[in-house]
């Protein structure tokens, strides 16, 4: 490739994100004053390609990985990557797999063979697959220690039932037990070819360091054709339901409420985040927070959010608003925000919210891009879901031109037709009692009522 | 022992005796990766790090009071615990300038991230990182609040409510209440023995003078430090501190020795069960010396070897074989304690692992860490440092933290470049010394008899 060729292709990958490789990708950021060096390769398949059956099989290929080579055994080669300062670590998400690796600078090289030899011929080993499993079993059981995660869990599993989505990625104590050694053989063999993987850098040395090496490892893996994400459709809840995951003797209460999202690529996105961030996704300057922390006192955290299962992607999201009032105030609260929810829904946003929300939004966004990692994070996440890195300018545009004209509408169509899922983790007849109390004007064929109960266990069998 | 001639040439700060209007310049030092550290003191006492450096156009400011639950519980005036928490949340109540939610507000639509505030046994710290060209606005109101916060009967109240709020969610967590446990189990006279948030009763009993004294005389230019890390340079930002925080007028700080604690002759112990609990939770502590004593050199080492990455020996011992979901080590200063955490998997006691734990130690005490241990250990622990330090905000805390903790915010620095000299055999020395059951406080959490148990309740 000629210096001005070479030279074009950078400024192309610089403003657009896109590398100069179009088979293998690597994408890089250069920063001298690093310490240490961050590799990041991409599978581009995850857990929603996990059989329903069989869901966490991704995510402990992406651990297994990480335990031993053909020549090293796991403690071997876990000793070689920790003793250079290094840490190495595979998880999957819904529609990929992210090794992510950190070296001290002076020993990327040597870990670089690592991370080859992880990629290109891994043990797999049959009593690896065994403790893994036994670990994930047990890491699954503890969940119902964390009451977050177990009202999140409940909304999930309501909104993807019958999908490999209505399970975490790690799965469920029943579809991890389901899984073989050979199911994470097979799927390593599927997925891991050279149309299926990125490859991200950040280091202070030069981008020379990498890109041959990079280059010659992709081609040793098999070729194969890259397969588009098709995102899995949340249900849509006609009319508001509760499930309590009954928990007695809790101080505080979890209360979850969820409704569908959208992916990356809707239209209204910037319009929603900005109107959600002075909503509730601000913290401590959000209208929820404001009124149910600030004025009634009656929760410690409040908020909401368009990202509930991580950042939007191809996948379809869910909007969630989360908080944890304490256990008295559960309804009081719960209804207030039912309230408020409705209200924004009518009447959009006051202009201070809006101005406020837009310039905080504005003024914050340099620091989207203020370490070379977050700018590499950046330009990943624009390959893989094929979105535009906005400028500063673009980005305040875009935002600036959020209004209550463009977001009473946007509102209406995301979410006049769906009413709220909503969790709560507490003890169901004192839960009963205080909806009864909040609701004895309300005629009984218009209250709010427990439709499920659920044991954690249940939640995480 | 062998490091302690080395490590007095370490980091030796060049001391400037530079008298200017009104600071002056006390040293300068240089970080691994080449950024220079700056540390100023205003007339008036208020102590600055700085960190200049030009890669993005934001900065991480902090403002570190030496004032925590200690101070407040030793302070005859208020003799009790949770009023510098409690405080924590009235800064954020507003001035006559800068009325009650303004704070928010405004930092807000600087386009502020990463604001909070936290409270310890022994310092509380403001923080956020802001655009660059935004800084004088955040000295503006940092400033004025820390001068002329508002205090009224209202807004006290409405803070109780948040805090005591607060303190019923951190009940149900038994990871939290065991290390309530343990410090009460610790120490019999030291105040850690009592929480950072308070009792519930105490909360609600602080009174509107109590708040004015501790307001007036621990947040003072004198008893405080800043540390800013990002884009401005040495000049703007000295100037813009002594235009905003060089009118302060220094106060007299009370001091404090901390009681002495009796000697801890044997191991002490203590089982509650908790209803949130679904498995069992050990949390031990071993005391050990302060931060500035040469010996968290080789308990750095310890810790690392105990707890880092997958190879670490509790990961290998407990997580691997199936005994627990969690386990790690980690030595914690103020109070100066080495911890041990497991998180037992269901159907495995916390005995199970104190006996597999006894018994590592015992090796670790008898033989000295092999080679290749010991460079894996040193190597995290520089991965651990390296990969932070890059980040405004982290750096900043990690100079702010070592400040209050040790008066020197070069000592983790120092910590890091200790290992280099550290003699293996001073690794085996540290554990002979100091993890032994003389030192020791056990803390076991069992679920409670009535918490869901597995298989009841289902339908």
């Amino acid at each position: 490739m000629t210096h001005f060729a070479k030279a074009f292709i950078t400024l192309l990958s610089i403003l657009y994100g896109i590398s100069i490789f179009a088979d293998p990708t690597l994408l890089y950021e250069q920063d001298p004053t690093l310490l240490t060096t961050n590799i990041q390769i991409v599978i581009r398949t995850g857990s929603a390609s996990d059989p329903k059956d069989k869901v966490g099989l991704a995510e402990l290929l992406a651990s297994l990985l990480t335990r031993g080579t053909q020549t090293l055994t796991r403690t071997e080669f876990q000793k070689k990557v920790e003793g250079l300062g290094g840490t190495l670590s595979g998880d999957a998400g819904t529609d990929n797999i992210v090794f992510s690796g950190e070296v001290i600078k002076e020993n990327t090289q040597a870990f670089l063979d690592l991370m080859e030899s992880m990629l290109l011929t891994p043990r797999l080993a049959p009593e690896e697959f065994d403790a893994l499993k036994r670990e994930t079993l047990a890491s699954i059981a503890h969940i119902k220690n964390n009451n977050n995660r177990l009202a999140g869990l409940a909304i999930r599993k309501e909104f993807f039932a019958g999908t490999p989505l209505e399970l975490p990625g790690n799965g469920s104590l029943t579809t991890v037990k389901n899984i073989q050694l050979q199911d994470l053989k097979k799927i390593y063999t599927d997925w891991f070819h050279q149309s299926n993987i990125l490859f991200a850098v950040v280091s202070a040395l030069p981008e020379e360091s990498f890109t041959a090496r990079i280059k010659n490892l992709a081609k040793r893996l098999p070729e194969g054709k890259y397969k588009p994400y098709q995102s899995i459709a949340p249900a849509i809840f006609p009319k508001n339901t509760l499930i309590v995951i009954q928990k007695p003797r809790t101080e505080t209460g979890v209360v979850m409420m969820g409704q569908t999202g959208f992916t990356v690529h809707h239209p209204d996105r910037y319009v929603f985040e900005t109107a959600n961030y002075a909503f509730g996704g601000s913290g401590l300057t959000a209208r929820l927070f404001k009124i149910i922390r600030g004025e009634l006192g009656w929760t410690y955290s409040i908020g909401s959010t368009y990202t509930a299962m991580g950042a939007l992607s191809d996948q379809q999201n869910l909007f969630l608003i989360y908080q944890t009032p304490s256990f008295e105030f559960t309804s009081k609260s719960l209804f207030k925000t039912l309230a408020m929810w409705q209200q924004y829904l009518q009447q959009g946003l006051l202009p201070q919210e809006l101005k406020m929300a837009q310039e905080s939004l504005i003024n914050s966004y340099p620091f989207e891009f203020d370490t070379a990692a977050k700018r590499l994070a950046q330009r990943v996440y624009s390959h893989l879901y094929q979105v535009p890195i906005l400028s500063q300018d673009k980005f305040s545009s875009e935002i600036g031109a959020t209004s209550n004209q463009k977001l009473l509408p946007a509102l209406a169509k995301q979410h006049e037709k769906q009413s709220w899922l909503v969790s709560i983790v507490g003890d169901k007849n004192a839960i009963q009692a205080q909806l009864d109390e909040e609701q004895r004007f309300v005629p009984k064929e218009e209250r709010l009522t427990i439709s499920k109960v659920v044991t954690p266990e249940q939640i995480i069998e | 022992m062998k490091i302690h001639i080395a490590l007095g040439m370490l980091f030796s700060g060049l001391l400037v005796a530079d008298p200017g209007p009104g600071y002056r310049k006390l040293a300068v030092n240089k970080l691994f990766n080449g950024d220079t550290i700056n540390e100023f003191e205003l007339d008036n006492g208020l102590s600055v790090i700085h960190v200049p450096r030009s890669q993005a156009k934001v900065l991480t400011f902090q403002i570190w009071f030496d004032v925590g639950s200690n101070s407040e519980k030793l302070d005859p005036k208020l003799k009790k615990t949770g009023i510098a928490h409690l405080f924590e949340h009235m800064m954020f109540r507003g001035t006559d300038r800068f009325p009650d939610g303004s704070f928010d507000e405004i930092s807000s639509r600087l386009g502020a991230t990463s604001q909070n505030a936290t409270t310890s046994f022994y310092r509380t710290n403001y923080f956020e990182s802001i655009p660059s060209n935004q800084l004088e606005v955040v000295l503006a109101l940092e400033s004025d609040r820390m001068a002329n916060l508002k205090l009224t009967q209202e807004g006290l109240e409405k803070e109780k409510g948040a805090v005591v709020g607060e303190l019923r969610r951190a009940l149900d967590s038994p990871v939290n209440e065991a290390y309530n446990a343990l410090m009460e189990l610790a120490y019999q006279k030291i105040p850690f023995r009592w929480t950072v948030l308070g009792t519930e009763k105490e909360i609600k009993g602080f009174t509107l003078e109590e708040a004015q004294y501790f307001y007036k005389t621990y947040y003072a230019p004198n008893n405080g430090t800043i540390v800013v890390v990002g884009d401005v340079e040495e000049e703007p930002l000295l100037n813009l501190l002594i235009k905003y925080f060089g009118q302060m007028k220094p106060q007299t700080i009370p001091s404090y020795s901390l009681p002495p604690e009796p000697l801890q002759a044997r191991e002490r112990t203590k089982v509650f069960s908790h209803p949130q609990a679904t498995s069992e939770i050990l949390l031990m502590g071993y005391k050990i010396p302060p931060i500035s004593s040469l010996s968290v050199i080789p308990l750095g080492i310890l810790s690392a070897h105990l707890s880092s990455g997958m190879e670490g020996r509790l990961r290998k011992l407990l997580i691997d074989t199936g005994v627990a979901v969690n386990a790690y080590a980690s030595p914690s200063y103020r109070p100066d304690l080495f911890q041990i955490f497991v998180q037992l998997a269901e159907g495995h006691k916390a005995k199970e692992a104190i006996q597999i734990i006894d018994q590592e130690v015992k090796s670790l005490s008898e033989k000295i860490i092999s080679e290749e241990d010991f460079n894996r250990a040193r190597n995290q622990e520089k991965l651990d440092l390296y990969g932070s330090i890059d980040k405004n905000n982290s750096l900043a805390r990690w100079l702010g933290e070592f400040n209050a903790l040790a008066g020197n915010y070069m000592r983790g620095f120092e910590i890091i470049e200790g290992y280099n000299i550290l003699d293996r055999k001073e690794v085996m020395e540290a554990a002979n010394d100091y993890l032994v059951r003389s030192r020791r406080s056990v803390v076991i959490v069992t679920p409670s008899p009535t918490a869901p148990q597995k298989g009841k309740g289902k339908k």
